[in-house]
């Protein structure tokens, strides 16, 4: 059984979701709150759900904050990043904050539900344009040559790959590999991004950047 | 009945491996890493207004704790190489280079026209005389005496003992002293003389000059055979004999309390009461040779060093150990002397260490010691210091330990011990209550007798003969064994309580998961991190013989001044709490759960997650120092203004403004406020170091912002900034407009109406009526959408089904349309890159599932080249438009998608292999729209179908 949770402070949106996520089988959506603050108190008390979907614009702390905050804590929740916009910059610091994946808000629920389950199966969405900034991102990070957190060459094949506009059929075609490898290998992309991030908030501090 | 079984062990002759202890102090580094611009450090002075200047082999650096700023030759420096910085008299920073002398205001690099002749100089010195001469010492010309617009030469040929001189001082007869590498020269009423070894000079070859700040006839000398004072009739000397660290001294520095540092080639030593204390690598330096040291108002010693960059010395009030000094496990839990005034240090699966005459012995599980897992210590007035442990209670008592046997005492998990004034002990368990031990029997407290929890974590007896018990339930009073339990309710800020205490005066205090409580008679009163506790859970709270309470959380140690804290004063008040971090000199910034102990010589022991910190209150003089608040930046919607009193136009109104202070001892522990005239009615409290006003309202405003440091002490300065935002004289009709926009919801009215806005910034009004139409109409239109797929999870009839999958469907596809809208006029996303990602965006969702084969030509464009917001919407949504057609109505499986540049026009090109679809539809009304788009972007476009239908499409890439 997932547990999945949600923050979003429109409420309509955040029934509906919450709702019919509900229904499905094999899923199950016992919290859905307005603010971080409200999803951090249930955390500490509550059994911790396997994904949550967060909304980025929030009353109180906003939502890439929050991501930051929850993945410090429980670094084994999944976290979805819902957006209005297809807004690159946002999705890319949101990315950086420790999300798995991003979905647009009008995105159909039935998708939504596959998102989730793709993401349990250990899939992640990656675009050309955040490849491109996937890309950027580690290249600025080159000179610091920490060799956990870059990307390795097969991994760089792959964002090439998206920036090129390929499909996930096509990569996987064009390395001969398969296209759960080909999401594997985004998820762990995702995640030295954030390992990364949080590299680069400590040098800065270090630095006294922040 | 009770058997007595104890297992004795004379221990004295079972402890482990000697180990030389060597501690560390708190020196922090910056070097290249922290963004020095080099490591070799010849020269540090403060200037007066707190900048620290480093004078490296490779550019000159000004530092405020936080940034340096560079000055390298491009920045108009005669050499990048430095020697030497100097603050003159009138505030001048003079900086001595391999190639000459300049100076620096404001930071300007500027050249004295008269001292052209020195640039074939190396200058190692520089000096100011009591008169108002510089004085430039060189490195193989002598010295040069710059005064009244003249310049005089002195040289071996005038008397100087050297031509390299070294250093330059004064003392207050009047006389000038050159310290050279041939002997020690005067310059007094005009005369030139030198003393030599045969003078009673430890060696010729002198370093630094330093005149002894109490007595400022005394000189003191650095040379390179040891340190030397000169009374003005004789040089007595102190040698390594005498415990100098290194013969070879490099420079000295007079710090405010009297102590004299010297820098030398093997460390460094500090002078005091005629007798050395020495600090090198071992100690935490980051280097052996030392080229210069210097003391800052803060009391803290920078040290500047060969390869090692500036090593700052916070100070002697902490002294470290962890494994690499010598501990067998770096989680100390508890500290307690014995009998013999030994100080003993529990670790959690160390076992025990004991130190006496600076060496650890250890006592481990394999000498006898029931469990490595200690807990706690605790000397009792029997003299036997007690342990508990995970795995059961011992004692040592005239160097034998004594375990407690399973029948003996059955409890494990001892947490605390202590001595009833009737005699007896309480014992804290974690799994099994309290527990009173009489030497033969114990009694067990649980809550079945009306505990309130059975994990306890210590216990205090107060005055009146009651039992105070710290559990995870809260705080418990025993008295005649009956409980009363104090809870949230009764003011405990957490029921998770791990620490208590009986104060001086007989307060009871507490530590919890959420900050440290006292005891009011009726309530407990709460001091958390929300008062200023550096973090939220409090692992230990200790009183040492001063009354001061130690406080040991998560993230530091607090320093609490009770009497300060409820001080009506408010400067004092923001005194009372001072936070001591691993920034200054603390091993480690996590506590351990009542790992804190005073020991015979008030000294103070904080146990921690890295190992354990000795903190001496008396060299502890806090930070006394206010730090000097400075605006850094001031930046109206993304553009930096530096003028006074800036006039902004009315969208500037996304003001950010960075501030930062200048502070050595703890620069990240400063908290600032800062208030927007008009805006702000109070203070805001931050640590951040930015403050940001989005949308500020047009008017005059005044941006005031103050610092305090980690011991409470606030800046005397206020640094402001002000500016005035001019009013938008469109706001009215801007406000109808967007209202009446809105209400149609027509985005079609500022397509055509445009000509109409022409005279406004367009772009910015267009980004906020779709921003606001995409948030308001895109929300609600979601949330149909969402409803229509809810609605078909249901069961329904088909026809019924379908029309809701229409409903959702028209209602994103009006989403994304706004979403293309929104994205094409944003500002932000304006280079070639941003435009080519997204038409592979799209590509990628429209004609992916339609199995095309899509190949890309954007080789030869520049992705970072910016192209204008009106090219890039209208070149988008032709773009779109051709994608649409190619989905709708093409009967190809190839598309080629092309752009090319040259910086001001471009060309781009969609090409589809379909052979359908020619004819009526394509000439409708797309194309219409497509060449109405280009004329728009001032562009043309052509359309041809040979061999496929292909768009190409012609522009500029700049707005005329």
């Amino acid at each position: 059984m997932a547990i999945v949770g949600i923050v979003e402070d429109n409420k309509k949106i955040r029934d509906l979701i919450q709702r019919y996520l509900d229904m499905q089988e094999g899923m199950q959506c016992p919290v859905a709150t307005d603010t971080v603050e409200e999803m951090l108190e249930f955390l500490e008390e509550h059994q911790h759900p396997d994904v949550l979907l967060m909304d980025i614009q929030l009353p109180g702390m906003s939502g890439i904050k929050g991501m930051e905050v929850i993945k410090s804590k429980y670094p084994d929740i999944d976290i979805i990043m819902l957006t209005v916009y297809h807004d690159s910059h946002k999705i890319f610091d949101s990315l950086k904050a420790g999300a798995s994946g991003y979905l647009l808000k009008h995105t159909s629920l039935p998708e939504i539900k596959e998102s989730i389950e793709n993401l349990l199966k250990g899939g992640a969405p990656m675009s050309p344009q955040i490849a491109r900034k996937v890309i950027t991102h580690f290249n600025d990070q080159a000179p610091k040559k920490n060799e956990n957190s870059m990307l390795t060459s097969r991994e760089q094949d792959i964002v090439n790959g998206l920036v090129d506009g390929l499909s996930y059929k096509m990569i996987a075609d064009r390395f001969d590999i398969s296209i759960d490898t080909v999401r594997a290998h985004i998820r762990n992309i995702y995640k030295k991004l954030h390992v990364n991030s949080k590299a680069e908030v400590i040098a800065k501090s270090l630095r006294g950047e922040i | 009945m009770l058997m007595k079984y104890y297992f004795i062990l004379i221990i004295l002759t079972l402890l482990g491996f000697d180990s030389l202890m060597a501690q560390t102090f708190p020196f922090r580094t910056y070097s290249i890493e922290q963004g020095l611009s080099e490591s070799v450090v010849h020269d540090i002075i403060q200037d007066s207004d707190g900048y620290m200047w480093m004078a490296t082999g490779f550019g000159l650096n000004k530092f405020d704790g936080l940034e340096f700023k560079y000055f390298y030759e491009e920045d108009g420096l005669l050499s990048s190489q430095t020697e030497t910085v100097f603050e003159a008299s009138d505030g001048k920073i003079w900086v001595g280079t391999l190639n000459g002398a300049q100076y620096i205001v404001d930071d300007s690099v500027y050249n004295d026209p008269n001292l052209e002749s020195l640039n074939v100089q190396t200058v190692i010195n520089i000096y100011e005389d009591s008169e108002g001469g510089m004085w430039f010492a060189t490195e193989s010309n002598g010295v040069w005496h710059y005064i009244n617009n003249r310049i005089e030469i002195y040289t071996t040929n005038n008397g100087l003992a050297g031509n390299q001189v070294r250093d330059i001082s004064e003392t207050a007869d009047g006389a000038i002293w050159f310290a050279t590498r041939d002997g020690l020269t005067q310059l007094k009423n005009g005369n030139f003389n030198s003393f030599y070894t045969q003078d009673g000079l430890p060696e010729n070859r002198i370093r630094d000059l330093e005149p002894d700040p109490r007595n400022e006839q005394i000189l003191w000398i650095a040379t390179r055979n040891g340190l030397s004072r000169f009374d003005g009739n004789t040089f007595t000397n102190y040698s390594t004999d005498d415990g100098l660290i290194n013969a070879r001294v490099r420079d000295l520095a007079w710090q405010e309390n009297g102590d004299l540092w010297l820098a030398t080639e093997g460390g460094v030593s500090r002078f005091r009461n005629g007798s050395f204390f020495n600090l090198s690598s071992e100690e935490g330096l980051n280097a052996e040779i030392v080229y210069t040291a210097i003391a800052d108002r803060e009391g803290n010693i920078w040290f500047g060093t060969f390869g090692g960059g500036a090593s700052l010395f916070l100070g002697s009030y902490f002294e470290n150990y962890d494994t690499d000094s010598g501990l067998s496990n770096n989680l100390v839990t508890s500290m307690a002397e014995d009998a013999s005034g030994t100080l003993w240090i529990a670790t959690y699966g160390g076992g025990l260490i004991s130190r006496k005459n600076g060496v650890f012995e250890y006592l481990y599980s394999q000498q006898g010691l029931l469990d490595n897992r200690v807990y706690t210590l605790f000397t009792d007035s029997k003299k036997r210091t007690w342990i508990g442990m995970r795995d059961g209670l011992s004692y040592m008592e005239n160097g034998n330990l004594i375990n407690l046997d399973e029948e003996t005492f059955p409890f494990r998990k001892v947490r605390g011990i202590t001595e009833s004034e009737k005699g007896g002990y309480w014992i804290s368990t974690y799994d099994d209550g309290l527990v009173r031990w009489d030497e033969n029997e114990y009694t067990q407290f649980t809550t079945e007798q009306g505990l309130p929890d059975n994990t306890v974590l210590a216990s205090v007896e107060s005055d009146d003969g009651s039992l105070w018990i710290a559990t995870y339930g809260g705080v418990a009073r025993m008295e005649d064994a009956s409980f009363e339990v104090y809870g949230v309710n009764e003011g405990v800020p957490n029921i998770g309580v791990m620490d208590i205490l009986k104060d001086a005066d007989g307060t009871i205090w507490i530590s919890t998961f959420n900050g440290v409580a006292w005891f009011d008679g009726v309530q407990f009163v709460d001091i958390t991190f929300e008062d200023g506790l550096p973090g939220r859970v409090g692992y230990f709270i200790e009183q040492d013989s001063n009354g001061i309470f130690w406080i040991g959380t998560n993230n530091g140690i607090a320093r609490l001044d009770i009497d300060k804290y409820y001080s009506s004063d408010p400067t004092v008040r923001d005194e009372a709490i001072q936070i001591l971090q691993s920034e200054q000199g603390l091993i480690a910034n996590e506590a351990n759960l009542g790992a804190v102990y005073e020991d015979s010589n008030q000294h103070l022991w904080f146990g921690t997650v890295d190992g354990v910190s000795k903190f001496y209150p008396e060299e502890y003089r806090g930070n006394q120092i206010p730090p000097r608040a400075k605006i850094t930046d001031f930046r109206a919607s993304g553009r930096s203004y530096t003028n006074v009193n800036a006039v902004l136009e009315y969208d500037r109104d996304f003001i950010q403004i960075d501030f930062s202070a200048i502070n050595f001892t703890a620069p990240n522990l400063v908290t600032y406020r800062y208030r927007m005239s008009n805006i702000d009615p109070e203070w805001q409290y931050t640590t951040e170091r930015t403050a940001r006003y989005p949308s500020l309202p047009s008017g005059s405003y005044k941006f005031e912002v103050q610092a305090q440091n980690s011991s409470g002490v606030w800046s005397y300065n206020t640094a402001n900034v002000q500016f005035t935002l001019k009013p938008p004289f469109w706001f009215t009709w801007w406000f109808l407009t967007l209202i009446i926009s809105a209400i149609a919801g027509i985005l079609y009215l500022f397509y055509r109406n445009n000509q109409y806005m022409k005279m406004v910034d367009i772009e910015r009004m267009r980004v906020r009526i779709a921003s606001d139409l995409h948030d308001d109409v895109g929300a609600s239109l979601t949330e149909v959408a969402l409803q229509s797929d809810f609605l078909q999870a249901s069961s329904m009839d088909s026809e019924f089904k379908q029309s809701l999958t229409q409903i959702g469907q028209q209602c994103r596809k009006i989403v994304t349309s706004l979403d293309d809208i929104v994205w094409s006029i944003d500002a932000r996303n304006d280079t070639l890159g941003d435009l080519t990602d997204r038409m592979q965006d799209y590509i990628l969702n429209v004609l992916e599932p339609l199995q095309f084969e899509v190949t890309y030509n954007f080789e030869e464009l520049k992705m970072e080249e910016r192209i204008p917001v009106p090219v890039k919407e209208n070149l988008y949504l032709i773009f779109k438009e051709a994608i649409n057609n190619i989905a709708k109505y093409s009967n190809g499986n190839k598309v080629d998608v092309g752009m090319q540049s040259n910086g001001t026009s471009f060309s781009f090109v969609i090409h589809d292999n379909g052979t359908s679809g020619k004819g009526a539809k394509k000439t409708g009304q797309g194309l219409r729209n497509m060449q109405m788009r280009a004329q728009r972007m001032n562009g043309s476009v052509e359309i041809t179908d040979q061999d496929g239908f292909r768009i190409e499409l012609k522009g500029k890439l700049t707005l005329n």
